[in-house]
């Protein structure tokens, strides 16, 4: 999108012959084509995005848009898959990098508490408007949740004496995702880090009953945050520039 | 003697409770008899002259439109359902349609209103009759995976496609699910020495059971919510009653429920 003085978003390629490669040139409109779809979600609700909303935030042309994608819902749901995947990948990366299952687990918390409050319209993608985005979407978010829910489960077989109940692991995940959704409904997102403490007792309750649970929720307050997540924003969606020129 | 059958179990019992209603079942009953031979679809009422108040009558037709949303819902989604599907599911005219509901948005959350309030209602009742408290949250527990059981058209409307219903339905449903705390906020007390409920153990235990029966009847799977009972009914008062007291209630609800 041309601003009216004529000066372009960083994050679009120049106009005429630049000799960049095509794959290179397309891989970008497509960045550019997901990063808008997060960005016009945070202000509008699925039903109301519009694929003109789209290509007008992501600096494309209609014709550019539909080469990439059939429709609005075929760009939301690449979008959702993309930024699921980075949130999935970044919390395994964080939880799997601790030994003592309650470190895993906080860490874990952590990173997905960075993640959606680092960046609104990714969390809101990610976990509001995926509820009204149809059937499809419906059940990706049931595949996404399914997967942190084994994630805890192996984790929790493994590494515990005895083995939980597996309906533990989805009640749980259920009820972390229903506290930071109703959050980002009321848009409290910014209380969501001190709730960190609270989260991790509630996420191991279940596990190491309620004493131990407690002491490892003190020792989250006490220690605080044990990751140190360096430019959030580019872990939460493709790198794009804080600003335009 | 015919009786009037409307196949929305959820408003079933409601449409008697009040004397006008009653009265208007009587004659509705007398004159059903009278027109006996003439084909009409069950819920629906006899045409012309029958004496019945326009109160009554709207009354009927509001809860059959509602009903026709709850099981036109199922078939195609909060996105495909018609007002054209409802009327002739329903068997109103348009004309009707409209005169009792604005759009397809204000009839689906009226639906989803009236079935939510009778299931909240029922699960109130049930908890009514336990002695302590877990007891009640294990009555509650169990009607409210009943009910959904019994109807997954219903359950499918409550848990899944309001979710698709916009904004407006979205809010409706949180404060839904706001209204099931009052149940397992007592249980903050029930506390036994050593156990510190979490701040968080209410909306927890909601989000976490929502999240079950969810899976469960988008898979299709609706029927078998009632076995989960012991183990969801464990998830939940644990952080309230600690391991053991959670574990011994789930045994004490294996043997009373029968699954």
């Amino acid at each position: 999108m041309r601003s009216p003085g004529g000066t372009q978003s960083w994050a679009q390629l120049p106009p005429g012959r630049h000799g960049l490669p095509r794959s290179f040139v397309a891989q970008n409109q497509r960045d550019r084509i997901l990063a808008a779809v997060a960005d016009v979600t945070s202000a509008a609700s699925y039903a109301e995005m519009t694929v003109a909303d789209i290509i007008a935030c992501a600096g494309v042309s209609r014709r550019t848009f539909y080469e990439h994608f059939q429709n609005k819902e075929g760009a939301y749901l690449a979008a959702y898959d993309e930024a699921v995947g980075r949130l999935l990948e970044s919390v395994r990366w964080a939880y799997s990098s601790h030994e003592r299952f309650a470190d895993r687990v906080r860490a874990g918390v952590e990173m997905f508490v960075a993640m959606v409050t680092a960046d609104p319209g990714f969390a809101r993608m990610c976990l509001v408007e995926v509820m009204g985005a149809g059937p499809d979407a419906l059940r990706r978010r049931d595949a996404a949740m399914a997967q942190f829910a084994a994630m805890l489960d192996e984790n929790a077989r493994s590494l515990l004496d005895a083995p939980p109940s597996s309906i533990i692991a989805e009640t749980v995940v259920g009820g972390l995702y229903e506290v930071i959704y109703s959050r980002l409904v009321r848009g409290e997102l910014r209380q969501l880090p001190e709730l960190v403490p609270e989260l991790v007792h509630a996420l191991l309750l279940p596990y190491l009953g309620p004493e131990r649970a407690i002491e490892e929720r003190d020792r989250v307050e006490r220690e605080g945050p044990m990751l140190a997540i360096p430019q959030l924003g580019q872990l939460a969606r493709a790198p794009r520039a804080p600003e335009q020129q | 003697m015919r009786t009037i059958n409307i196949p929305f179990s959820s408003c079933q019992g409601l449409a008697l409770q009040n004397l006008e209603t009653r009265v208007a079942a009587i004659a509705l009953t007398r004159y059903c008899a009278r027109m006996d031979g003439r084909q009409r679809a069950p819920h629906q009422l006899p045409p012309g002259r029958h004496g019945l108040s326009h109160a009554y009558v709207a009354q009927n037709q509001r809860e059959r439109i509602m009903s026709a949303v709850v099981q036109v819902a199922r078939e195609t989604g909060y996105s495909g359902l018609t007002i054209r599907e409802v009327i002739t599911a329903a068997g109103v005219s348009r004309r009707t349609f409209y005169e009792l509901f604005s759009d397809k948005d204000s009839v689906f959350l009226a639906a989803y209103d009236h079935v939510v309030g009778r299931l909240a209602h029922d699960v109130r009742e049930s908890t009514t009759r336990g002695g302590d408290w877990p007891q009640q949250i294990s009555l509650g527990l169990a009607t409210f995976l009943g009910r959904l059981a019994s109807d997954p058209a219903v359950a499918h409307l409550c848990v899944v496609e309001i979710l698709a219903a916009g904004p407006a339905a979205l809010s409706r449903r949180s404060a839904a699910m706001d209204a099931f705390r009052p149940f397992l906020e007592p249980g903050c007390r029930e506390a036994p020495d050593g156990v510190e409920p979490p701040p968080l153990a209410v909306e927890l235990a909601i989000g976490g059971v929502y999240e079950v029966v969810y899976t469960y009847v988008l898979e299709d799977r609706t029927s078998e919510l009632p076995r989960l009972h012991a183990d969801l009914l464990q998830i939940a008062l644990l952080p309230f009653l600690g391991l053991r007291r959670a574990a011994a209630e789930a045994a004490r609800a294996r043997r009373r429920v029968p699954v």
